[in-house]
This record gives structure tokens, C-alpha cells and sequence, in this order.
């Protein structure tokens, strides 16, 4: 019921600060520019030329080219996008007059905090679905190959939203300020996490001494790893054997450290 | 019945600057209130009033110090259905129209849907908002603010109101209504805890104050009581002669303040009739006598100034 009431409530406010309405204008620019680009005749000849080398990899070669839509460079704006929407909400309930009114209810500090955090997880849900999916169908209707695994993005994407959110609602509660979480979450998002997964790739050559070594290791067990999970999304979606889940369940520890501070926070703060 | 029982309540703020002085927001402070009485916190800025109702509803924790509302510790939140709230300053996101803040707030309080929409109903009408119900309260005055905020704390049919400075920002006819509502609720057996400047509202409406000073409790009792009569007489006559008025200055020491009004103090009952047989028989007639009451602002105003 306090859950309905918060998410009716987060809601409203993505929607009457144009939060919603912004978003899906970016998401409709995005889907457009798509929509040129896969008419290309070039891609119409490629198709073509896969289509004579057989059924089996022309499949294939689709499936390539979705995975290759989650790459760095998109992942990177989506998740800009979806914490810049997202930044608000805490240092909005924060203020004076208003969390003074909502404290005087009879809601538990903990629900506040964990009603919050599932209400605009699940907005960024949405907004995840109807990207991914839509992009998915205007493929799966040009090729008319259905792949349906591709899908399992979403549950990827929300869930990495998810733990980087974590972050942003804890740095909001603490410091109130909105530009001040959106910028440390997106500064763990880039550059922080993205060199911690290829420390050993790329880091290393670089860096010889092993205290350093040690270090960068010691913080990358310790941080999210939404990189090292994009990779793991596309394994998956492309049927290939996942070797650790390391990355999932370090993470969503993260996530679950994140929650309970931010609740312990809340509750021992005088408003 | 006790609704409110505080011992002791004590609360301490990190102080903002670098010092390691704390702000003692309140001090040792121990006070009950009855249920159905109207209760005012007076006390000059800063005192600790809106920091003593804080702690009352768990929106800032207590240093140390003991509370009971409806008999129970704070800690079970349940209480807080039985309660109302109008903060001071409030602030509603304002992309919200008044109709929407009350759904909202009145969900949180544990109303259902339909109980919201029969009680904002009631609620917009008495506080004369029902033509506003739909525009965005980013709109709103001052004063329709605070009528909305004051539908808002009652639209759980509370026992228990707390009110910070209900009447900020409200025109005098505004004021008077709600003083009439809440005169209203007291006859339906509800408890109203208040904070207000206006002291001469206070006055008009409160049954027991409590005065809070940097954080202590410096006096408390019923309206009547804490402001004891005075001991000057305001005498309106008809006109009195030059050598007469010489007469009360010097044999009476009357404080005059026209040819047909003077203020004459004593404690001496017999002394007051000799002076209105002395009128009497100086042919003057006497058209009112009055024995003048401190204000609770006078009374205020020389206690506060004693103490700092
Ligand atoms: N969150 C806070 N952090 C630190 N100090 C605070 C905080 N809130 C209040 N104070 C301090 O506590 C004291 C009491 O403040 P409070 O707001 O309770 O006063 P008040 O009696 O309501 O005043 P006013 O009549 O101006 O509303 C003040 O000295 C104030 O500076
Ligand atoms: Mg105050």
C-alpha cells in the first residue's frame, strides 16, 4: 500500500518535471536515427550476400550485430541518461518542510528508503523495456529473425541500474544534493569502474608495481562491476558459456551495503 | 487523561561552526498535556519550540529524556495514525494541485482512496478552498497554503493535532476561522498541541501555555492564571476641573491621561472606594471603572527581558 502510494508519487514527479517526457524524446531520436540507418541499402546488401552463405549464418550475423548495439559507447549514454533522471528524487523528499511532513506519518524511515529505491528502479525498468524492446522488434521485423534472448537485456540493464542507483541514493541522502550524487555516481560509472574491469587487460601493462596491483584488485572486488556485467549480458545473449558469476554476486552485495547504509543513515538523521 | 507526558527531555545539536560548543536546543524539559485541552508553546525564535514538536513525532531524536503520547513509547510508530501535523514553512512539491497533495498525504497517513476523497471533500470546504481544489498549489498565496497545509493534518480525523504557527501568513478573517475550527475540534474531544507568536491569539484560544526560553521551560499554567490581574483602575468620568486633577496627581498619584480618563493603582480595596467618594463629592460623574488585566504579551515581554 506505502509502496503503491511512494511509486504513484515518484511517478507523478518524473512525469510533471518532464523527466518522462524527455526521456522518451531521446528514446524516439535514438529509435529514428536506427530506423535510417538499418534501411541503408548497404545493409540491405549485406543482407543479401548472408542470406546466399545459408539461414544458419545469417542468424548468426544478427545476433551479432544486436549484441554490437550494447557497446561501450551505448551503454555508456544509456546509463548517463538514466542517472541524470534518476539524481533528483532523493534530495527532492529531503527537503525542509517536506521530509519534515512525511517523517510525521506513519511509515518506517526503512520502508521510505526501500520504497523509494523500488519505485524509480522500476521506472528506470520501463524505460529500459520499451528501449530495448523496440529496437529488438524493428530488427526481428526487418530480418524477420526472432531472437528472443536479446530481451534478457533488460533484466541485465535494470539490474545494473539497479546497484549504480544504490550508490546515487546513498550519496543523496547523505549529502542532499543532487549534482553532487549525480556526478560521483557517474564518475564511478566512468572512469572508476570501467579501468577496474580491464585492470588485467590493459591496467597491468601499464603498471608493474604490485602494491599498485594489489590496490586496483582490492577496490575492484570492492566496487560494482556494471562493465564486467555488460560483457557477461552479452555472453548470454550470444550462448556463450558463462565461467564466473563473480561479477553478479560481489556486485549485488554492493548493492545490498549501499541499501543499509542508506537506511542506517536515514534513521539516525534529525530533520 | 494525560495524551502527552515528556520527563526530562533534553536535545543537543552538533553546533554548525568549528567550536566544540553544542547548541542545547532544549533543556531538561518536562511537561503533560490533557487530552481535549488546546495547549500553546510560546517562546521567543529560536527557543525550541518546532524542535520540541520534532521530537514529539520522531522527525528528530531526542538527546535524552523520557516521552509518552497516547501512554505508549514513541518508538511504536503506531501512534503517528492518531496524529496530525501542519510544519512550519511546509512545502508540497508544488506541481501538485491541492486535490492531489491531500490524496498523497492522506494515503501515508493510511486513509483509503475513498475516505481521501470524502474527507478532502469536507476538509477543501471548510477551510473555503473548493474552487482552488484543482490549480497547481505552485499558485497558491501564502494564506492558501496554510489552509491547505491545515486540511492536510486533519484529514485523518486525528486526536492529537500539532500545529506550527497555524495561522502564519493567514488574513485576520482567515485567522478567525480558524480559530473557530479549531474551537470546533476541541468540542469534538480532539487535543490541539500549538505554536504560536500571536500571542493575543494564544490568549483567545489556548487553554494551558507552556513558555519556553533557550531551550527551558521558564513558566506554564492556564491563560487565566499566568496572567494574574493588575492592580490599576482605569476610571472614564466627566470632565475634571484643573485643581481637581492637581488633587490626584499629588494626593492620589493617578496617572492621567486626559481631562476624563486617569489610571489609579492600589492594592487597597478601601483606598480604591475613597477615591470614588472623593469624585463623588467633586459633583464628577464616573461613566466606567475597569480593572485592567495583563496582556500574556506583557507579561511575556517582561519575563523574556528578565531573563536575558
Ligand atoms: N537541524 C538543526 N541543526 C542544528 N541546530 C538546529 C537545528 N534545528 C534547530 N537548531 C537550533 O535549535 C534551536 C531551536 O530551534 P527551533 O527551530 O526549535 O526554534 P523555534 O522556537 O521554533 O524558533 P522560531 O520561533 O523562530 O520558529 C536554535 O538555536 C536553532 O539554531
Ligand atoms: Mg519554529
Amino acid at each position: 500500500m506505502i509502496f503503491l502510494t511512494l511509486l504513484y508519487s515518484t511517478f507523478k514527479e518524473a512525469f510533471e518535471k518532464k523527466i518522462i517526457l524527455t526521456i522518451f524524446l531521446l528514446i524516439a531520436a535514438v529509435i529514428l536515427l536506427f530506423l535510417s540507418f538499418i534501411n541503408l541499402d548497404s545493409i540491405e546488401g549485406l543482407k543479401e550476400m548472408l542470406m546466399m552463405s545459408g539461414d544458419e549464418s545469417f542468424r548468426d550475423a544478427i545476433i551479432k550485430f544486436e549484441t554490437n548495439l550494447i557497446n561501450q559507447f551505448s551503454f555508456m549514454v544509456v546509463f548517463c541518461l538514466l542517472l541524470i533522471m534518476s539524481a533528483s528524487f532523493i534530495p527532492t523528499i529531503l527537503e525542509k518542510g517536506n521530509i519534515d511532513l512525511l517523517l510525521s506519518k506513519p511509515i518506517s524511515r526503512k520502508k521510505i528508503v526501500l520504497g523509494k529505491f523500488i519505485s524509480v528502479v522500476f521506472l528506470a525498468f520501463i524505460i529500459i523495456s520499451l528501449l530495448v524492446s523496440v529496437i529488438w522488434f524493428i530488427i526481428s521485423i526487418k530480418t524477420n529473425i526472432w531472437y528472443f534472448p536479446f530481451l534478457t537485456a533488460i533484466i541485465w540493464f535494470t539490474f545494473i541500474f539497479a546497484l549504480m542507483y544504490s550508490f546515487e541514493l546513498f550519496i543523496g541522502f547523505v549529502s542532499q544534493s543532487t549534482i553532487l550524487s549525480l556526478l560521483l555516481t557517474l564518475f564511478l560509472l566512468f572512469p572508476v569502474t570501467a579501468l577496474l574491469s580491464v585492470r588485467e587487460t590493459m591496467v597491468f601493462s601499464f603498471v608493474k608495481n604490485e602494491t599498485i596491483k594489489f590496490v586496483f584488485n582490492f577496490i575492484f572486488y570492492l566496487l560494482p562491476k556494471p562493465w564486467d556485467i555488460r560483457e557477461l549480458c552479452i555472453n548470454m545473449i550470444e550462448g556463450i558459456a558463462i565461467d564466473s558469476w563473480w561479477p553478479v554476486i560481489s556486485s549485488g552485495i554492493f548493492m545490498l551495503v549501499m541499501l543499509s547504509l542508506s537506511v542506517y543513515y536515514f534513521s539516525k538523521k534529525d530533520y | 487523561m494525560k495524551i502527552i507526558t515528556t520527563k526530562n527531555l533534553s536535545k543537543e545539536y552538533p553546533s554548525k561552526s568549528f567550536s566544540k560548543e553544542k547548541i542545547l536546543a532544549l533543556n531538561n524539559f518536562s511537561f503533560e498535556v490533557e487530552s481535549g485541552e488546546i495547549f500553546g508553546i510560546l517562546g521567543p525564535n529560536g527557543a525550541g519550540k518546532t524542535t520540541l514538536i520534532k521530537i514529539l513525532l520522531g522527525i528528530t531524536h531526542r538527546t535524552d529524556g523520557d516521552i509518552k503520547i497516547f501512554d505508549k513509547e514513541i518508538s511504536d510508530e503506531s501512534y503517528k495514525m492518531k496524529i496530525g501535523y501542519l510544519p512550519e514553512n511546509h512545502k508540497f512539491p508544488n506541481y501538485l494541485t491541492g486535490e492531489q497533495v491531500l490524496f498523497f498525504f492522506g494515503k501515508l497517513s493510511g486513509l483509503t482512496g475513498n475516505e481521501v476523497r470524502k474527507r478532502s471533500d469536507e476538509y477543501l470546504s471548510l477551510m473555503d478552498m473548493q474552487k482552488w481544489r484543482k490549480t497547481k498549489i505552485k499558485k497558491y498565496s501564502k494564506g492558501m497554503m496554510q489552509r491547505l497545509g491545515l486540511a492536510q493534518s486533519l484529514l485523518n480525523n486525528p486526536e492529537l493535532v500539532f500545529l506550527d504557527e497555524p495561522t502564519d501568513g493567514v488574513d485576520p478573517i482567515g485567522r478567525k476561522e480558524i480559530r473557530d475550527i479549531l474551537n470546533n475540534l476541541k468540542s469534538q474531544g480532539k487535543t490541539i498541541f500549538l505554536n504560536s507568536h500571536l500571542l493575543s491569539e494564544v490568549e483567545l484560544i489556548c487553554d494551558r501555555v507552556a513558555i519556553l526560553n533557550k531551550g527551558s521551560l521558564v513558566k506554564s499554567g492556564r491563560v487565566g492564571e499566568i496572567t494574574s490581574a493588575s492592580n490599576n483602575f482605569k476610571f472614564v468620568t466627566s470632565e475634571i476641573n484643573e485643581k481637581t486633577i492637581n488633587d490626584l496627581l499629588v494626593s492620589y498619584k493617578a496617572v492621567i491621561h486626559g481631562k476624563n480618563e486617569f489610571i489609579y493603582s492600589t492594592v487597597n480595596i478601601e483606598d480604591l472606594n475613597k477615591l470614588i467618594d472623593f469624585l463623588r463629592e467633586k459633583k464628577i460623574l464616573i461613566h466606567s471603572l475597569n480593572r485592567e488585566k495583563d496582556t500574556l504579551e506583557n507579561m511575556f515581554i517582561n519575563l523574556i527581558e528578565s531573563q536575558n
